[in-house]
């Protein structure tokens, strides 16, 4: 504390800092949560499938952070070869990844589904998935950073203190749409609610001559369509390099969680949070303790929200 | 019954002679190499085996374990100021230079094991109420945590790494490392006995219980949660022993080798491709793929990803098509009823 | 009058908003015989699941031996005395037929007993308890490749060898032959003559009323009737319950 006589010639410029301090701190902190939230979309994007796969149909599908590297990658390829924009090669290549999705369910449908089969077996497939895609892209790209140009990758739009670089709201944008389309297509359509009702119901959709098997073919495909959008999103923000995948793991398997395992509305919502909670947590603490707040917000998860993860044997 | 009990030892004992004395005899620093890698293997293997193989729960953090024993040591190290010891003053007696390793290596590989082996506890206590698949997730995403804390922690090196200097000579063995590679094998003979210990007593009949349907072992009266939590401490601390004596014989640490996952893919590789539901079948499996990867990997035929490609494909196949390992299909070309 | 060895007093359990069970009272005295019915849906199988704890139930307690049940796990509850058998039999598939009977002993009935059983008394007392219900010749097999029948068997054979003061059978016999029914039936009995009381729940009409010295009949989860066996069959509550039964 400094001494009141000593301090009273120097009072304004004591207030005066402190105020330019609070300002500071309110500035970071209004950027941090804005950048949070559009954090928390792209989140949303490559949460979506898992909330599917998992959250839906009950396959943990721990590959799909590789998956969506896999899809980073692939757009720089034709980014750099063909110079098309990201956004464009979404389109392209999510067709792409969703049979590659259907092919990988069939794969693991035909040696592990049935019941007398090990859960561990499963998991061990998708993991030797993930690890092995992981090493492919190693082996193919290095472990360089690899990014995209587009016209707009610098860009940033201020909206008074805040700033939002074109390069979060885009994938923020391309976020929330998905959870849109998807919400839609799981309560709108046949088909989508054929998906909502594959894992409680699969009897029931066989009565309507619906087989439970293609449905889970293709909701997993989806699933990694939704990967392969979420990864040209990535390379939008950020330049990516294959073992940025492993920090997503921790990511996608929270916001599932959180979110109520496989309500798209509760995606978004934990996606949000987890973007937000990450941001605020680079801002104030540290940039590299991002990996711990989804891990933490995991166990937390699991610890206190004990129905509909437990007892689902 | 106390005579198989007496041949498994004797044929340990044996076993473990055979190995340290063939690698002094074949006088070439290659051989201990590789034979300290294989070991390592083998009990990484075993450890994973009894929370994975007999109780069914999947661990994806073996390189976090084994890495977090790795630099319990090098905190130590640090804390203790063990770098520059010549010589401890134990009141009675003083340990000097050449015998100081006797000591101070045992205790780290303690320390080791009793953090790695908190560390499961912990994990477990948080995870392990509910179905194995959320341990599976969280173990992996441990893994990437602790990972970075350690990059960032740089009183431990951080992303630099961390050098462990160890006494240039160990009375009583022709060289540190002989003396580091001695330790091992003791740490892998204890393995397989722990493992084969519980997989004949209650807690392995309990393991597999809950393996197979752990509702119903509940009512049978197996204590699941507490079951669980022994055999990810045990299997914790076994991967945090030998990650602890790691660096005593690489003498450097940094978090890319450490955590690497090559310890977590072969310790789950090694007793599926082996076989899961005896403790020989981590055994085989760390033997035979160890093996092979240390042969490749000394002629420099290929790189460590490709290794860990191999590895992994291997690891998919077996899981496809022969899930119950060498073991099984052994027992099914002796037309015994697989587990 | 004896104090009854199993009471349930307002047990209520909901799954979401859906009430399951709602204020659910009965009795089970030491070696009785009871019969659990319902038509499906009825909350057998919840009531089930709350009393061996592998549910935990809303509102109500639930005694056992003296011993308030609320709360505990299934294994604790296995301790006081409670076993039950499962509807689709769950066995250790990958253990032997042996071993499923040896892991209810060396965990249920060592504690109940309150001393160590040696590795000899252990296989002894398996292999009887296995001849006891006809399995001896298949001790060996793994009990996931047994078939229906023995799989019943060995369901019970594993609840009795946790050495039970109860037995919660559930559907023991559903999808079995009449032959294999009545094996089922006069394997119960013989159990209850050995003093361990039995809560049957099944829907075989004349298993439940040959063996039954009680009935108690849940409908929508609610308890509608509980007596006699004769009286409350001949209850027109529970006919209309049973509309062409």
């Amino acid at each position: 504390m400094v001494p009141l006589i000593h301090g009273l010639g120097r009072a304004p410029h004591f207030v005066l800092n402190r105020l330019m301090e609070i300002s500071t701190i309110l500035d970071l902190l209004a950027n941090a949560l804005v950048a949070g939230v559009m954090l928390g979309g792209f989140y949303a994007a490559v949460s979506v499938g898992i909330s599917i796969s998992f959250g839906m149909l009950d396959i943990a599908n721990i590959s799909h952070p590789a998956m969506i590297m896999l899809g980073s990658f692939m757009a720089y390829l034709i980014n750099s070869h063909w110079g098309l924009d990201p956004l464009l090669i979404m389109l392209l290549i999510a067709p792409l990844f969703g049979l590659l999705g259907m092919g990988i369910y069939r794969v693991y449908f035909q040696l592990f589904e049935s019941r007398e089969k090990d859960p561990r077996r499963g998991l061990a497939f998708f993991f030797g998935l993930l690890f092995v895609t992981d090493v492919l892209l190693i082996l193919f790209f290095g472990a360089d950073l690899r990014g995209v140009e587009t016209s707009y990758v610098d860009t940033v739009l201020n909206f008074g203190v805040v700033g939002i670089p074109l390069r979060l709201l885009i994938p923020f944008f391309i976020g929330v749409l998905v959870v849109l389309c998807m919400h839609l297509f799981l309560t709108r359509t046949f088909f989508g609610l054929a998906v909502a009702a594959v894992s409680q119901e699969p009897l029931g959709l066989r009565l309507m001559g619906v087989d439970p098997v293609r449905v889970k073919q293709i909701a997993f495909g989806l699933s990694v369509a939704t990967a392969a959008l979420g990864g040209a999103a990535l390379i939008i923000i950020q330049p990516v390099e294959p073992a940025l995948g492993r920090e997503y793991i921790g990511r996608v398997f929270a916001v599932c969680v959180l979110g109520g395992m496989g309500s798209m509305s509760g995606t978004l919502f934990a996606a949000i949070l987890l973007g937000v909670a990450e941001s605020l947590t680079s801002t104030f603490v540290g940039p590299s303790w991002s990996p711990a707040v989804a891990f933490g917000i995991l166990l937390f998860t699991l610890a206190w929200r004990p129905s509909g993860l437990m007892g689902r044997t | 019954m106390p005579s198989s009990n007496l041949r498994f030892f004797v044929g340990l004992l044996m076993a473990g002679a055979l190995v340290f004395f063939g690698v002094q005899a074949l006088a070439e620093g290659y051989y201990l190499l590789v034979a300290f890698y294989i070991l390592q293997y083998i009990v990484l293997a075993t450890a994973w085996n009894i929370l994975g193989g007999y109780g069914g729960y999947v661990n994806f953090g073996s390189a976090c374990f084994f890495a977090v024993g790795g630099y319990s040591t090098v905190f130590f190290y640090k804390l203790l100021g063990l770098q520059t010891l010549k010589s401890l003053d134990c009141g009675w007696f003083v340990i000097t230079g050449p015998y100081l390793s006797y000591l101070i290596i045992p205790a780290s590989v303690l320390a080791g094991a009793v953090i790695s082996g908190l560390m499961g506890l912990g994990t477990g206590y948080l995870t392990l109420r509910l179905r194995g698949v959320f341990f599976a997730i969280s173990t992996l995403a441990l893994t990437v945590v602790v990972q970075t804390l350690v990059l960032n922690w740089s009183y431990v090196g951080g992303a630099r790494g961390a050098y462990v200097m160890r006494s240039p000579s160990v009375a009583g063995f022709a060289s540190t490392n002989e003396f580091v590679f001695f330790v091992m094998l003791l740490i892998a003979m204890a393995a397989l006995a722990i493992a084969r210990s519980i997989e004949r007593r209650k807690l392995g009949a309990g393991l597999e219980a809950i393996r197979d349907d752990e509702d119903s072992a509940e009512c049978s009266g197996v204590p699941t949660l507490q079951l669980k939590l022994q055999a990810t401490t045990i299997s914790g601390a076994m991967m945090g022993a030998v990650g602890a004596l790691f660096p005593f014989f690489v003498t450097f640490v940094d978090p890319i080798g450490a955590f690497n996952l090559v310890h977590t893919v072969n310790s789950i590789a090694m007793p599926l491709i082996g076989g899961m539901t005896h403790w020989s079948g981590p055994l085989i499996g760390a033997v035979l793929l160890g093996g092979v990867q240390q042969y490749f990997g000394s002629k420099n035929m290929v790189t460590p990803e490709l290794s860990l490609l191999f590895v992994g494909v291997l690891m998919m196949v077996f899981v496809a098509i022969a899930p119950n390992g060498i073991l099984g299909l052994w027992q099914r070309l002796r037309g015994k009823d697989v587990k | 009058m004896t104090a009854p060895l199993l009471s349930v007093q307002g047990l209520g359990k909901r799954f979401g908003g859906f009430v399951v069970l709602d204020d659910i009272n009965f009795e089970v005295y030491p070696g009785e015989r009871l019969g659990l019915i319902g038509p499906n849906g009825s909350g057998k199988s919840t009531t089930v699941n709350c009393l061996s704890g592998v549910l935990t139930h809303d509102t109500g307690t639930i005694t056992f031996d003296g011993q308030a049940l609320d709360g505990l796990r299934p294994h604790q509850r296995s301790y006081a005395g409670l076993a039950r058998s499962f509807q689709i039999p769950r066995p250790f598939a990958r253990l032997s037929v042996l071993k499923n009977i040896k892991v209810p002993m060396m965990f249920a009935a060592e504690k109940r007993s309150g001393r160590r059983f040696s590795e000899a008394e252990l296989d002894a007392q398996a292999r009887q308890a296995l001849d006891q219900v006809g399995l001896l010749a298949k001790a060996e097999l793994l009990a996931g490749s047994l078939t229906q029948i023995d799989l019943r068997k060995l369901e019970l054979a594993r609840a009795i060898a946790a050495q039970p003061k109860l037995l919660i059978a559930d559907e023991s016999m559903a999808g079995l032959a009449t032959s294999e029914t009545d094996e089922i039936l006069a394997l119960l009995l013989q159990l209850n003559s050995q003093g361990i009381a039995v809560i049957m729940i099944e829907h075989i009409m004349r298993a439940v009323s040959a063996f039954s010295q009680r009935l108690v009949v849940l409908a929508a989860g609610k308890k509608i009737a509980d007596g006699p066996t004769q009286e409350v069959l001949r209850d027109p509550l529970v006919e209309r319950i049973y509309l062409g039964d």
